[in-house]
């Protein structure tokens, strides 16, 4: 009895098995009589920017070809798959694959946006570029310095003269209050906006830039924050706010949908009447 | 060791947004419309204005020669793009003080 058990217990562990499941697959396809699959690489070249600071020359785009078959839909699945099979030295950054991070930030066919987001788009060739206007540390990695010292300067943090009405507690918002903060908290400062502006190309070192300037709006917005005239009279620079000619390229690129432009917009109506 | 980065592709690779053409186009037409006003108003402090008083005068001038008639066209271009786009600006930009005049004053905390 005991090896009765012990059988029907192995052939329970074989079923379960890969090669047990191929063949009970095999048998359903036989059944239906399956045409034999042809399969036809769907190939797609890939035109990416390659620069590296171990052997420095000019930077280049060297193409690759991918099949889109055995690829995942997005940008960033076609650069692994590369980095992988092809071209271990393919350099980028990367870490959430799904949107928000904002690590993956490069210009793909001439726009900015999320590799994890952007779609492999149907054409037979497309070129993948650093953010523009950067300097390059290696293929598409850029130095973000500047730009997070942007971000550093406009003080995002919550300011306050007198404490908190409640000590101890959390300072109340009203719903209206907190849903003027929606459109610019979302922000993951993945640089796709301020790298798209021209006007930033021109003035990277003394124009903030439309991600800084949205945040500085979304402090300037937030009515638990009590330094509001400080904060629009820091930025109130022929240089820092004004080099916005509202050119709107920031709000076509943002991948997440915001609107910068608005924003800023919104600072120097503030700025007028304040 | 000292290795000049080097600056990612920015204006050969981006690709033409609608916005941004718009933009450069304004500032383009509005260069190009400066310029026409310029040298007209170079050429009238020469001819003197007694001239607009005759009629063959603008015969004279607008067939004399063909570039005068196509630079004509192209100025009436740039006039009517840069017109319409500066009241495009005007509606976009200054749309929150004719109708949220009442919330700056809210926002504002002195």
């Amino acid at each position: 009895m005991a090896t009765g058990l012990i059988r029907r217990a192995i052939s329970r562990v074989q079923v379960t098995s890969q090669a047990a499941r191929l063949l009970v697959g095999r048998s359903h396809a036989s059944d239906a009589k399956a045409q034999p699959v042809e399969s036809k690489p769907n190939l797609k070249s890939f035109q990416i920017y390659r620069w590296n600071p171990d052997n420095p020359g000019k930077p280049e785009l060297q193409e690759y070809k991918i099949d889109l078959k055995e690829c995942g839909p997005m940008v960033l699945d076609a650069l692994i798959k590369i980095k992988n099979e092809i071209d271990p030295s393919l350099t980028f950054r990367r870490s959430c694959r799904e949107g928000i991070c904002g690590s993956c930030a490069m210009n793909i066919d001439g726009c900015n946006g999320l590799a994890c987001l952007t779609k492999i788009s149907s054409d037979s060739e497309s070129t993948i570029t650093p953010l523009p206007h950067m300097f390059v540390i290696k293929d598409l990695v850029v130095d973000m310095t500047n730009f997070y010292n942007q971000y550093k300067s406009i003080e995002p943090w919550l300011k306050r003269k007198t404490p908190a009405p409640t000590p101890g507690k959390e300072i109340p918002q009203s719903k209206s209050d907190r849903a003027k903060l929606d459109g610019m908290y979302e922000c993951i400062l993945c640089a796709c906006c301020s790298t798209s502006c021209p006007s930033y190309w021109w003035n990277p070192e003394s124009y903030l830039g439309p991600a800084a300037l949205l945040h500085a709006n979304r402090w300037i917005m937030d009515s638990r924050d009590e330094y509001t005239q400080e904060r629009l009279d820091a930025i109130n620079d022929e240089f820092k706010l004004y080099r916005c000619h509202t050119i709107l390229n920031c709000s076509r690129a943002c991948p997440k949908g915001l609107n910068p432009g608005k924003h800023i917009q919104n600072i120097k109506r503030l700025e007028l009447s304040s | 060791m000292n290795i000049l980065r080097p600056l990612s592709p920015h204006l050969p690779i981006y690709k033409p947004q609608l916005t941004s053409t718009f933009s450069i186009s304004h500032r383009i037409s509005g260069a190009f419309l400066a310029t026409i006003v310029f040298f007209f108003y170079l050429l009238c402090l020469k001819i003197g204005l007694i001239c607009f008083t005759y009629e063959n005068f603008y015969q004279s001038f607008f067939y004399s020669s063909k570039l005068i008639l196509i630079s004509v066209e192209i100025t009436a271009l740039a006039l009517s793009y840069h017109l319409y786009n500066g009241v495009r600006h005007l509606l976009t930009d200054f749309s929150g003080f004719f109708f949220r005049k009442k919330k700056i004053e809210m926002t504002v905390q002195n």
